[in-house]
């Protein structure tokens, strides 16, 4: 059914409550002493002093890099820890320790992925 | 002087310290914004705090206000990204509970109109609200609305017709 045509009222928004005009004049005063920082366009302005001083931070960094050392110490190659664990395990063997640790591995139980595969955890004694 | 010559003063006002030009930005365009915020967020709360979070950005970006040549849009868009960045923050959405729509002057006898047309552009989504709410009652051009909610102007317009065609079908109303 097609509605008839009415002359409607004047519809509008609503106005907002009589007591937010002092809540957000009292929040911008208090915004007020707290300017936001420099925008873009402060950047911008970078005049020769700023860079001077850029420049000077970047080679105090760079000085202390060059005095500490350098690069960080690198840990040894994977084939040389290797070799010393190696001859670790010998000196202790030598010295009639047994070593469990692979035992142990070994016997732990499987731990399920999914933790609703109960079959697997009751399997694995959890 | 025009609604914009104010804004435009107040603003410049702002921008040269004058703390006072608040109050009056506010008597201009406080209850646009607070119009677009309620549209745009469905709930009364939630658009107080928008438009106080207007202010608050204002106040603290003054200096970069003089000169802006349509600060009604400006500020628009201003509401506009601070609702965007409440909803972001809350990560929900608010059911529409308040009458979007109440009566402008025009007497009691339209009350039902009233909580249909309410009921009417709660259906729409928030980007249409918008999009109507800005073109009404705020009278800005689709180029400013573009502008505002950071949209092309074919964008704006788009959505304009589609909110209207959603708004005659809710409504039983032929074009």
């Amino acid at each position: 059914m097609k509605r008839e045509k009415s002359s409607p009222g004047k519809l509008v928004s609503p106005p907002p409550p009589p007591d937010l005009r002092g809540r957000v004049l009292q929040a911008a005063e208090d915004a007020w002493r707290f300017p936001a920082r420099p925008s873009p366009a402060r950047l911008a302005r970078f005049g020769p002093w700023d860079w001077a001083w850029a420049a000077a931070l970047v080679l105090l960094v760079a000085a202390n890099a060059l005095l500490v050392g350098g690069h960080p110490r690198r840990s040894p190659a994977p084939m040389v820890v290797a070799r010393e664990e190696k001859a670790e395990t010998a000196e202790l063997a030598r010295l009639g320790i047994v070593l469990l640790q692979g035992r142990h591995a070994q016997e732990r139980p499987r731990i399920p992925k999914n933790v609703d595969d109960l079959s697997g955890a009751a399997g694995a004694g959890l | 002087m025009s609604d914009e010559g104010v804004l435009a003063e107040a603003l410049a006002a702002l921008a040269r310290g004058e703390k006072e030009a608040m109050a009056v930005l506010y008597d201009e365009a406080g209850r646009d914004l607070y119009g677009l915020a309620l549209w745009r967020t469905g709930n009364a709360q939630d658009a107080a705090d928008v438009v106080q979070e207007v202010f608050v950005r204002l106040a603290q970006t003054r200096a970069s206000l003089g000169g802006i040549s349509k600060p009604k849009a400006y500020l628009m868009s201003m509401a506009h990204r601070a609702a965007v960045d409440l909803f972001r923050r809350r990560r929900w959405t608010v059911p529409l509970e308040e009458a979007l729509l109440v009566d402008g002057g025009s007497g009691p006898g339209e009350r039902v109109a009233e909580r249909e047309a309410s009921m009417a552009v709660a259906k729409l989504t928030p980007e249409q609200r918008e999009v109507v709410y800005l073109r009404h009652t705020c009278d800005l051009t689709f180029a400013e609305i573009g502008t505002a909610l950071g949209i092309s102007l074919f964008t704006a317009a788009s959505r304009y017709r589609l909110a209207l065609r959603r708004l005659r079908k809710a409504l039983g109303v032929t074009p």
